[in-house]
């Protein structure tokens, strides 16, 4: 199980990397296995304000759609344009390739609430509800 | 309440399935990915684990009788080596589930039920005939479907039978290796394929011969990958499109809803709503890119709610967004624009022809 230090965590699956002021969005490694194929994604519009808890957006797997979170406040500032076409790269790369959107968070400390790796791998290993 | 486990839960498991809570049994939903899965049975063979699913043995002189009285097809129409697909309809003329029937032997009968069910049937027939008057394998039978236009001959390296001789919904008993197992050519895939019974105690002697028989060619499938394949071909899913208040001539499951036959449980009912005007049908829908359609959205026709999904996905095959719906009789015309709802936004949406997919001549 694939849980980056650098990342935050929203026990509802999310990561979020703040980088400057700039922080990207995704969903788990945890998150896309559960899933399954990545068949499309819905993302925010951008300059769009997202409440912290906010729905982001949602994802449709072969199998099922399930709904984003906004981990943080902020203004979406960019979205990942290849889902469009590349819905896959979310199962291939969910840390990298497969991030979901930019923020610009309102107050980057509130990342700092959030769970670290350490308490997210706990979350999954509790069976992650 | 425990999830039960079927005799082949340690391969799912050690073969890294995903496993889901379906129908108070923990299954595998997917084992690599539902896509792979998918194409793979379409295109050669796939092997599931279905032991989910209730079997209930009526045996004696009047097994046939309580069949009449519980199906709405013809079972007298089957002789010993044939299986028919069937309704078990209420008092009402909904259905209670949908099962298949399979002679087996002289003055015994098979009966395939639905795992969600199971426990409201069993019910349901003692009730019937303030008796237990069938026995319930369900927990010694090992059900393995075997799907795909290379199923034939996979399962033809493993038995001694010729299986030209046996087309779909034939059921015969043969062996493999020592173990003795009963046949069936049927399916919930569209493909050529078959579902092959076994007790437990050879649940892994099959499951292995079957993916060694079939080596590169056939792929485990999971109960993910099941469903998006009777979607394509539009069979029911108990539930989705039929329950105790469907319509089965609106559910196109009329087909097996026969007349001349003794009374049953239903009939009367049946023969009125099959005169009387439908108010709606199920429909195919192909949905514009944007979300994948799922079960329980409202279909609008110019902003008008005018109907329900009752199940949707991306068809692997074709990548378009496919749903079957209930809509008014008047809007199951081809070319039909409607919207879909998801989320607080329509989505255009079209009817077109079912099934979705048709196998390659």
């Amino acid at each position: 199980m694939n849980i980056p230090e650098n990342c935050r965590y929203m026990d509802t699956h999310e990561w979020i990397r703040l980088e400057g002021d700039e922080a990207h969005v995704g969903i788990t490694d945890f998150a896309q296995g559960e899933l399954g194929d990545v068949v499309y994604v819905e993302l925010p519009e951008i300059e769009h304000t997202l409440e912290a808890g906010d729905e982001a957006g949602m994802i449709d797997s072969a199998k099922t759609t399930s709904p984003i979170a906004a981990p943080v406040t902020g203004r979406v500032v960019r979205i990942n344009e290849k889902l469009a076409d590349h819905p896959e790269l979310v199962n291939q790369s969910p840390y990298e390739e497969g991030w979901l959107y930019v923020l610009e968070p309102e107050n980057p400390k509130d990342i700092n609430n959030l769970l670290d790796a350490a308490a997210y791998r706990k979350h999954v290993e509790e069976g992650g509800h | 309440m425990s999830l039960k486990r079927t005799a082949l839960y340690d391969y799912h498991s050690e073969n890294n399935a995903r496993i889901i809570e379906f129908a108070g049994y923990e299954m595998p939903v997917w084992y690599t990915s539902l896509n792979h899965e998918h194409k793979k049975v379409r295109t050669s063979a796939g092997v599931f684990d279905l032991s989910h699913m209730g079997e209930l043995l009526f045996r004696g002189p009047e097994a046939l009788d309580r069949l009449q009285w519980l199906t709405s097809n013809n079972a007298a129409k089957l002789k010993v080596g044939q299986a028919q697909y069937t309704l078990i309809t209420n008092e009402n003329g909904g259905i209670r589930d949908d099962v298949i029937v399979y002679h087996t032997e002289e003055e015994e009968y098979m009966m395939v039920v639905n795992a969600a069910n199971a426990d409201k049937i069993k019910a349901h027939v003692t009730e019937q005939f303030s008796a237990d008057v069938f026995e319930d394998r369900s927990d010694e039978i090992t059900l393995v479907a075997l799907q795909g236009p290379l199923a034939a001959e996979i399962l033809g390296n493993l038995i001694p039978d010729d299986l030209s001789e046996y087309r779909m919904f034939a059921v015969f008993q043969t062996s493999i290796d020592n173990f003795p197992l009963t046949i069936a050519r049927t399916g919930y895939t569209g493909e050529d394929g078959f579902e092959l019974f076994v007790e437990n105690k050879d649940a892994e002697a099959l499951w292995d011969a079957v993916l060694s028989a079939g080596g590169e060619d056939v792929v485990p499938v999971g109960l993910g990958a099941r469903d998006t394949l009777r979607l394509e071909v539009c069979y029911s899913l108990y539930g989705n499109e039929i329950g105790e208040d469907s319509n089965p001539f609106a559910a196109r499951v009329g087909w097996v809803v026969k007349f001349k036959k003794p009374d049953y449980l239903g009939k009367e009912a049946l023969m009125r709503m099959k005169k009387e005007p439908m108010e709606q049908q199920l429909a195919g829908l192909e949905v514009d890119p944007g979300p994948v359609p799922r079960h329980g959205l409202k279909v609008f026709r110019e902003g008008a709610e005018v109907g329900i999904v009752t199940s949707g996905c991306l068809s692997p095959m074709s990548g378009k967004r496919i749903a079957l719906a209930y809509l008014p009789s008047e809007l199951k015309e081809i070319g039909t624009e409607l919207e879909v709802e998801q989320r607080g936004r329509m989505s255009r949406a079209v009817t077109v022809e079912i099934p979705f997919y048709k196998r390659p001549e």
